[in-house]
């Protein structure tokens, strides 16, 4: 469907997606190792934490097809997030599994809502300027 | 170009923040209060001045001479027993111990009078040199020194009391206010170690931090704290380090007030009982203020008034398999049961909650409350370790913890 593209910020495009894809499978059978060798304790965001790459690279291949594709600031932004919220999952899983807990966990899920919210505003400011 | 610097040192700043998260949680120490083995044994004072008999518990301070005279106790059945096994309270000395008893909760109740809570720190440090004492008797009586009656008013025993015929030895201990009786089972392929306890005061049931300190990863293994505070038994604690919220309250001193959501915490009350809460139903002063003694939070409960209160599905999101478990119980106030089972090995396999819940029930426990489990589950008597404490399987060896609970003068 997508092999008619052309465009090279389309192909730009298709490459963050199948790089974010590549980092959720990475996070996937990361996660899947970890818990395996974790006796039974387990931690939902060890097990999710391939969901934000999986999210944004869909967003990103869907967005391959639409009329304003994201531009490069949209794209950091968005790599950004991915990054903070999947980086925070990982680092929550290690301690959840291992019993301990830490204030400072907090710190990811903000920055990746900040980082979605500028992410978003820049993807709306892309679109504005683009009409 | 300008955003792939800008992902650099984005990323850089991610990895470094994260890699300090994880030593945070981990590695890096912060002792928030030196010398914590201060002990509020004035809450058991409190108890023999207001509740002489208590609530069925044979407190040491209740076994007196006087104590045991009054009929109207409910209690006194229970004293008796006590008796027939404190062999050593003799008659004479029962007298002596009565008045000493006396002395001390009338002095405790002065001190403690409107305003118990506010004086558990300075309870602490008067008790802080009555934990060196050999026993809690000689506590109680240099607690009550300025009240104590005169020497002339002690009879002196004209004989030598009979002896008690102790059993001590690697798997049993006996003394006038201890009990302790070590068995192993094999539960579904799983050895089990169960220590029942029996004591005449619950305040033999004690907890030590790691190194003497109150803070955050400051760990020790159970048997060099156990060893350190002179314990017969002990196993490990709820290894409160690892987090920054949950009530801490040990030996009747508040050393955290936090609440901490969605945990159970268990409270060891003055008067021998279990009581299992959350921080949602009681704040840890109003819990102090009740008469704790010692407050964990791991959980979760396993038996609450008698039957099960976990089920094969809803484990503690810690686990969902077999694993070394440790827990406490109660048959009843003065009663306890201790329970480590091993796991992770190719002998044991470990087991899940509510294996151990019911396994817990069927020795008779009321009440059960699931303590830090996994590679921290270690039995300690008499100096030796007796279950085998892996964290992997791959070796048998003891993890540094938090704290222990302990049984010890």
């Amino acid at each position: 469907m997508f092999t008619s593209v052309t465009d090279p910020e389309r192909a730009l495009l298709l490459r963050h997606a199948a790089g974010s894809f590549c980092a959720a499978l990475f996070l996937a059978v990361f996660g899947a190792i970890y818990e395996h060798f974790s006796f039974g304790v387990y931690s939902n965001y060890m097990l999710y934490a391939f969901l934000p790459p999986l999210i944004a690279g869909l967003l990103l291949l869907f967005s391959v097809s639409g009329t304003h594709p994201p531009q490069q600031r949209t794209r950091f932004l968005l790599h950004a997030c991915v990054a903070a919220c999947s980086v925070g999952c990982i680092t929550a899983g290690i301690l959840r599994i291992s019993g301990r807990t830490s204030d400072l966990l907090l710190c990811y899920p903000v920055a990746g809502a900040l980082l979605a919210m500028f992410a978003l505003l820049s993807y709306l400011k892309d679109r504005k300027s683009a009409s | 170009m300008k955003y792939k610097i800008l992902a650099a040192v984005y990323g850089t700043l991610l990895t470094a923040f994260s890699a300090y998260v994880v030593l945070d949680a981990f590695v890096l120490g912060k002792a928030e209060q030196s010398n914590a083995s201060g002990m509020n044994l004035s809450l058991f004072a409190e108890q023999t001045a207001e509740e002489p008999v208590g609530s069925g518990i044979p407190l040491q301070t209740t076994v007196t001479g006087e104590s045991a005279a009054d009929g109207s106790s409910p209690a006194q059945t229970t004293d008796a027993k006590q008796s027939e096994t404190a062999a050593p309270a003799s008659g004479t000395t029962s007298v002596s111990g009565a008045k000493t008893a006396a002395a001390a909760g009338t002095a405790s109740a002065q001190d403690n009078d409107g305003n118990a809570a506010a004086n558990t720190q300075a309870n602490a440090q008067n008790t802080q040199s009555a934990k060196n004492s050999q026993t809690a008797k000689s506590t109680q009586s240099s607690a009550s020194a300025s009240t104590a009656p005169p020497p002339t008013e002690t009879v002196p025993p004209e004989t030598e009391p009979p002896q008690p015929e102790y059993l001590n030895d690697d798997r049993n201990y006996q003394d006038e206010n201890i009990t302790i009786a070590i068995s192993e089972y094999n539960v579904l392929d799983t050895a089990v170690y169960v220590a029942d306890v029996t004591l005449s005061s619950p305040q033999y049931l004690k907890t030590a931090f790691a190194n003497d300190t109150y803070g955050k990863n400051i760990t020790a293994k159970t048997s060099e704290t156990a060893a350190a505070n002179g314990a017969i038994f002990a196993v490990n604690g709820d290894f409160y380090g690892a987090h920054n919220r949950g009530y801490v309250i040990r030996n009747g001193i508040l050393y955290r007030d936090v609440a901490r959501d969605g945990t159970d915490f268990l409270c060891i009350m003055a008067d021998g009982s279990f009581f299992i809460t959350t921080s949602a139903e009681y704040s840890a002063q109003e819990l102090l203020d009740m008469g704790a003694w010692q407050c964990f939070m791991f959980g979760p409960r396993l038996i609450e008034n008698g039957g099960i209160a976990v089920d094969e599905n809803s484990e503690v999101a810690r686990a969902m398999a077999s694993n070394p478990r440790t827990a406490i119980g109660m048959i009843e106030p003065g009663h306890y049961l201790f329970v480590v089972s091993d796991g992770r090995t190719s002998e044991s396999d470990g087991l899940s909650l509510n294996e151990l819940a019911n396994f817990m029930q069927s020795l008779g426990c009321q009440t059960a409350y699931n303590l830090d489990g996994g590679g921290s589950s270690t039995m300690y008597f008499q100096g030796s370790i007796l279950n085998n404490p892996t964290t992997s399987g791959n070796s048998i060896k003891e993890r540094s913890v938090s704290d222990i609970v302990y049984i010890g003068y």
